[in-house]
């Protein structure tokens, strides 16, 4: 026992070393924060509640806040995907309130790659485009 | 009435190579400038930022540096009755896509740069990992071979130290064969994960099947131009697909948008609109002559490939109109004495080489990243007072360049402005197509002002 133990001891040491080493490794992949695109258009701030969505029917959700990072209540939001790699751009869907300044629309993304997302924020006579970036993903 | 504003649209905007000095060309009112943006990222910090002027001009630019939820930073340069580099010092504090905003107080031209992240290739990865592995398995059998009682014990961490061996030297001999991933901002837009994982956008490209080149560009002309008068003329770009606003032209020889223009006197401008917005640019041009003025607009978009668009403007008389004159400074430059252009004509489909020269001292500098730009227009008839027209009309419209030397071991990009060394005599090779008459400008720099020279010549069928 005492002999098993004069070779596992050292052994597991190494291996825990190496599992350090790997870790150093493999932990450094290029993630920054998780968070969505965000895009400042005239007194809106607009973020993406993510930068990736899985191809296929989904749902995006996104904040409007003011300049004073209050929740904003706009009269209509739209929301316009193209994918402008491809050279196509989908029916523009209407967006609808969750919460204030919460902002939810269903998609349906046929393709993987990279997409503009267009909000067009209307309140009153004014009208203001944001542009998001989303990737989609298989 | 409704009010419709387009956001800056740094997400997707227009931008230039990363990793290497950004060269920006842009007529900025009735001044032509050139925007160095130095390489910044993946260490965040100190941006700096210089502007060259070819002209004596006096006043103040304002810069700033912004992008969504970045602290912005703000700089001025005073321009100095001396053409050459002013400096100024702005920061960045977050990577993705940036954009430079330059005013002189009337016009705000936005150019988008990309900040780039901190990026291990997969390969590298591979290699470190297996090297780190076999250093730890041979310490692991040398631990064994002194201390297990069974021979073969230390022969299965020699094995791991071979395998793990294997892996790293395979990673580490083909890191120069993999190519390089798509970059953000030149060849995919520069959202976040396009920025920080590019392999990532391998994956993606292969999943989708398609090419990263783009639809073509549709150039939506608008603005009227007054004899004798600066005057705004706006340049859309849109995408022939869909309609949309382009965002994502691409900096290539040294500017987003070349615009050349000939007026009714066959005399050249070669301006750079300034981005004043998602897909829209504006310059100011001002001739004094009236009448029809041909244009030439190259551009590319993301994912590779430029293209050329042609149109014409008429400019209406005004107050101070004459015709035929010179067209007036917009682009500083000077035309006529400063150099001169021969032509060894050969038939056509037969390479020509047409030679100027600019003065007598090797003190050229390289302009949009080239030693000389050539302008070939024709076949139009012989010179008239026409020439805007039927330059308009011309089948024909080469832009070609004289580049600078290979530099052993230089790194960063380009030559700047600066490196004064070449010329004087600037040659090219041009294969007219077509017989007929054609106009031929040469364009160079020296002490920061725009050198233009100008020729015809008849070239005949073969």
């Amino acid at each position: 026992v005492k002999m098993q133990m004069r070779v596992a001891l050292p052994a597991l040491a190494v291996l825990l070393v190496g599992a350090l080493f790997a870790w150093l490794f493999w932990s450094g992949s290029p993630t920054t924060a998780a968070a969505g695109s965000q895009a400042n258009i005239g007194p809106y701030v607009v973020r993406l509640s993510t930068d990736s969505v899985r191809r296929g029917a989904a749902e995006l959700a996104f904040d409007i806040t003011d300049a004073a990072n209050q929740p904003a209540e706009p009269d209509e939001v739209s929301v316009e995907p193209a994918m402008t790699q491809m050279g196509h751009a989908l029916i523009p869907v209407r967006a609808t309130p969750s919460a204030p300044g919460k902002y939810r629309a269903q998609m349906d993304f046929e393709m993987t790659g990279q997409w503009d997302i267009t909000v067009r924020i209307t309140s009153g006579n004014e009208t203001h485009e944001a542009v998001l970036s989303l990737t989609v993903v298989n | 009435m409704s009010l419709l504003t387009t956001g800056a649209g740094v997400s997707g905007a227009d931008g230039g190579p990363v990793g290497a000095d950004l060269h920006v060309a842009q007529t900025l009112g009735e001044r032509e400038l050139t925007v160095v943006i130095r390489r910044t990222g993946p260490r965040l910090g100190p941006l700096p930022v210089e502007v060259v002027t070819h002209a004596p001009t006096t006043g103040t630019l304002r810069l700033s540096a912004s992008s969504p939820s970045a602290t912005t930073s703000t700089g001025t340069v005073e321009l100095g009755a001396v053409p050459g580099v002013h400096r100024a010092e702005l920061a960045v504090d977050k990577v993705g896509a940036w954009e430079l905003a330059i005013t002189d107080g009337t016009t705000t031209a936005r150019i988008p740069f990309v900040v780039p992240a901190q990026v291990v290739p997969p390969w590298q990865r591979a290699s470190d990992f297996g090297f780190a592995a076999a250093g730890v398995l041979v310490a692991v059998a040398l631990v064994l071979a002194l201390r297990a009682r069974r021979s073969w014990m230390p022969w299965i961490p020699v094995m791991g130290a071979v395998v793990a061996l294997s892996v790293g030297m395979t990673g580490a001999a083909m890191s120069a064969q993999f190519p390089p991933p798509p970059q953000a901002g030149r060849d995919v837009d520069p959202s976040i994960p396009a920025i920080t994982d590019p392999y990532g956008q391998v994956r993606l490209n292969a999943q989708a099947a398609v090419g990263l080149t783009r639809a073509p560009l549709i150039l939506d002309l608008s603005g009227a131009v007054v004899a004798g008068q600066p005057s705004t003329v706006r340049l859309n770009f849109l995408d022939s697909a869909t309609g949309r606003p382009a965002d994502d032209l691409v900096v290539h020889h040294g500017a987003l948008v070349h615009l050349m223009i000939v007026s009714p006197a066959g005399e050249l401008l070669h301006l750079h609109p300034v981005r004043v917005g998602p897909g829209r640019y504006e310059v100011t041009v001002r001739s004094s002559a009236t009448g029809v003025h041909a244009l030439a607009v190259e551009a590319g978009r993301r994912g590779g490939g430029t293209q050329q668009m042609r149109a014409s403007i008429t400019v209406q008389p005004g107050a101070a109109a004459t015709r035929p004159a010179s067209v007036a400074p917009v682009s500083d430059t000077a035309s006529g004495a400063s150099g001169e252009v021969s032509v060894d004509v050969a038939a056509t489909g037969v390479p020509s080489t047409i030679r100027s020269r600019f003065g007598d001292d090797p003190t050229l500098q390289p302009w949009l990243g080239m030693i000389g730009h050539l302008i070939v227009v024709g076949p139009m008839p012989p010179s008239g007072d026409e020439r805007g027209e039927a330059a308009a009309a011309a089948p024909i419209w080469s832009h070609g360049h004289a580049m600078p030397p290979a530099a052993p071991g230089a790194v960063g990009g380009q030559p700047d402005e600066s490196v004064a060394t070449f010329g004087p005599q600037v040659d090219f090779v041009y294969t007219f197509p077509r017989p007929g008459r054609y106009q031929i400008w040469v364009q160079a720099e020296r002490d920061f002002t725009v050198l233009t020279a100008s020729t015809e010549v008849e070239v005949t069928a073969s």
